[in-house]
């Protein structure tokens, strides 16, 4: 019996490293959680200039009084010059009291400079790790992503969830490429880097996110401006609203139409030495303004969905023109298409596609109805 | 001691050979079906199950003509003691080693997305530990654990499955049989490590109620693993496409992570996902184990297994930390495969084919 019970403690003890604690608690308070990553050009070498921002928790929770109001901001910002992300990230542990924690990261920041030097690393960095929120967004800054942090905004507490954010209202504009950093890694690896991204442009007060970043072989070539955003997000297929204006003739005032539903097709016309393509978007919209004195009826609903297929037709001409003559870059699609649905002609094209793609005969079809008129004849 | 009473029932060997065959293969076989079949991949895991079931079949009709033998006295009885022996020592190494990959690709995955400070040899003592302390009672109570823990498992891996197809892509799949028939063979055969379990059954077999009905546990048995395996594929690769899936070392994890329900009410289910995990792998793990114990057992014809269950621990232990890295238990896990081929599929049918011909001609000649 007394053997058993010496047996028994012995046992108890042992197993007090089993249950007792864990290798890897790292206690909240011991935690910096990183918000923001801003990736910019260092000026010297070939380094990068990272940046972390990440909330004072004692601050935006007021603990106290003794904290909040006083002054200072919630948001405390760290930058360092390095050969790497994660070199960057290991060498703020020299400066910091807490361990960096990527795990709520919401918002990446690529400068402009970093971006035309290549985005491998990110992409790499990205793959690799394992702590990233997959949810977060990622983005390209015209300029330097360090202004981009700068940015004192006084709607949100936190500046991560400020930018984050924005992606919400893609709802009402698309006019910003709407992508994850979980789509962007599905996209970069199955196009070899060819990637459109949101474009984020810093202020005084406020950001804005609008327009595209051109990605090419994983290199920052040029910038699409809104409308042309637009255009590509209509080839796409992932319009979910936002406005577009037009006049109709003898009008001084124009009419406003929101978009409502999209779908958008692809379809192979012509397989020659150049292929042909016919994009056909099926619009369903809504009449938000129009001249104070227009009379809507039958005749005039026709006129205007006729005016309203003419503009989509036009502004989704001009992004894929600008893709194929500026940047000569297929991130529409096209190829992926040939390669899914028509293999054996995808086989033809394959070798020199990219010399092909600039020259691709494009047709756009689309077909609008207008199902709202708001609340006024 | 091989109690009279550790008799398992049909369903309960549906659920080990499902146990045993689900394993680490949840996560790592859509990039291996990806790596040789690209859009095919499906195509590949339907044909591995094809080729698996036929396997099991083999292995039912030798389990039928065991009529109460140990594995390895029917080895020994058609082709001679040193020859049984042998082959008997060859399974025992075989299901040792399964047991030793396993856990160390268990291993692998928890470090990488739960505990990255943990010592990689803590979560192999802990699960082997378990698993020792559990075969040690034998086939049935391990066998009636597969039972109970098989829901637990199962359905919330499926569930977590479909919520991830929030933003699914089936145009992944396309082009649809581009592949050449022998590239998909070939994967079939590279996704063999991840169907197979059924052989756990040829040295469990003593504890089988009632043997007649060993087809219908194989047809049964390997038509879960199937669906499920082809579940998980479609599903990781329609969501992750093919590019990326093709160069994740986990797919199936990734996929997890990227689950995110409208309104943020379920996000980063890696935490439940890992505790699945270690449910999964635990299941496998005991099933080899035990597999190996038994064989050893036969083998010496000892008769307490258990002293196998001791034996064994230290050389699954250092099995499994022999790799360096994880490319070198990707290695491992290849070499596994492979070896299942010879154990799972050309042994059984030269066994049964012998013992058919010896059952024919051999009293007369």
């Amino acid at each position: 019996m007394k053997l058993r019970k010496i047996i028994l403690a012995g046992l108890l003890s042992i197993a007090i490293f089993a249950v007792s604690g864990c290798w890897d608690m790292v206690d909240i308070d011991r935690r910096f959680f990183v918000g923001n990553i801003g990736i910019d050009k260092a000026a010297v070498d070939d380094k990068l200039k990272v940046e972390f921002t990440m909330p004072i928790v004692r601050k935006i929770s007021g603990e106290g009084g003794q904290g909040g109001g006083g002054g200072g901001s919630t948001i405390a910002s760290v930058s360092t010059v390095a050969d790497s992300i994660h070199a960057a990230a290991r060498q703020m542990s020299h400066r910091l009291s807490r361990r960096l924690f990527f795990e709520h990261t919401r918002v990446i920041l690529i400068g402009e400079e970093a971006a035309r030097d290549g985005i491998e690393g990110v992409v790499n960095f990205l793959s690799r790790n394992t702590e990233i929120n997959r949810r977060g967004r990622i983005m390209v800054v015209k300029g330097k992503a360090e202004d981009a942090l700068k940015v004192k905004n006084e709607y949100e507490t936190l500046h991560a969830m400020y930018i984050a954010n924005i992606f919400e209202n893609w709802m009402f504009c698309s006019k910003f490429i709407e992508i994850t950093i979980d789509d962007f890694m599905k996209s970069v690896y199955s196009t070899k880097g060819n990637v459109l991204l949101s474009r984020l442009t810093p202020g005084k007060m406020d950001v804005s996110i609008g327009g595209a970043a051109v990605i090419k072989n994983y290199k920052l070539v040029g910038w699409l401006d809104e409308n042309e955003t637009l255009g590509v997000n209509f080839v796409l297929g992932k319009v979910r609203g936002g406005d577009l204006t037009f006049k109709q003739p003898g009008e001084d005032y124009p009419v406003v139409m929101s978009i409502i539903q999209i779908s958008t097709k692809m379809e192979l016309v012509e397989a020659g030495t150049y292929p042909k393509f016919k994009i056909s978007p099926r619009i369903v919209a809504d009449i938000v303004e129009t001249p104070v004195d227009a009379k809507i009826d039958g005749d005039k609903l026709k006129s205007l969905e006729k005016d309203l297929e003419e503009k989509v037709n036009q502004i989704i001409l001009k992004g894929v023109k600008k893709l194929q003559k500026e940047f000569q870059v297929d991130v529409l699609g096209f190829g992926e298409y040939l390669y899914k649905y028509r293999p054996d002609i995808w086989e033809y094209y394959r070798e020199d596609w990219e010399n092909i793609f600039p020259d691709v005969e494009v047709v756009v079809d689309t077909k609008a109805t207008i199902r709202g008129i708001g609340a006024s004849l | 001691m091989i109690m009279d009473d550790d008799r398992i029932s049909t369903e309960q060997a549906i659920a080990l050979i499902v146990n045993a065959a689900v394993g680490v293969g949840i996560l790592s076989l859509p990039r291996v079906a990806v790596k040789s079949a690209g859009p095919d991949c499906w195509i590949v895991v339907l044909l591995g199950g094809l080729i698996a079931l036929f396997g099991a079949l083999v292995v039912g009709g030798i389990i039928k003509r065991l009529e109460g033998r140990t594995f390895v006295d029917y080895i020994s009885l058609v082709f001679g003691r040193p020859v049984g022996l042998i082959l008997g020592v060859v399974y025992g190494i075989y299901f040792t080693l399964i047991a030793a990959v396993v856990l160390r690709g268990f291993a692998e995955v928890m470090k990488n997305f739960a505990l990255e400070e943990t010592p990689l040899e803590f979560f192999v003592v802990t699960l082997l530990v378990l698993s020792a302390y559990l075969i040690r009672h034998g086939l049935e109570p391990m066998v009636r654990l597969m039972v109970v823990n098989f829901p637990f498992w199962f359905i919330p891996s499926v569930a977590m499955l479909i919520l991830s197809l929030y933003n699914a892509d089936f145009s992944e799949l396309l082009p649809f049989l581009r592949t050449p028939p022998e590239k998909l063979l070939q994967g079939a055969l590279s996704s063999m490590l991840s169907l197979v379990g059924f052989e756990v059954l040829l040295t469990s077999a003593q504890g089988l109620k009632t043997v007649k009905d060993v087809n219908k546990v194989m047809v049964v048995s390997m038509g879960i693993v199937t669906a499920y395996y082809t579940f998980v594929v479609v599903t990781v690769v329609v969501s992750m496409g093919i590019a990326e899936t093709s160069r994740t070392i986990w797919p199936t994890m990734a996929v997890v992570r990227r689950i995110s329900v409208p309104g943020e009410i379920l996000e980063r289910m890696d935490a439940l996902a890992v505790a699945l995990w270690v449910m999964v792998v635990f299941t496998t793990v005991c099933a080899y184990y035990f597999a190996a114990s038994i064989t050893f057992t036969n083998v010496f014809r000892a008769r307490e297994f258990k002293i196998f269950d001791s034996i064994l621990f230290p050389w699954i232990y250092l099995a499994a930390m022999l790799p360096e890295n994880i490319l070198e238990v990707e290695d491992w896990l290849k070499f596994a495969g492979n070896f299942s081929i010879l154990t799972c599929f050309l042994l059984p049918i030269i066994i049964l084919v012998a013992g058919m011909a010896r059952d024919k001609w051999g009293r007369k000649g």
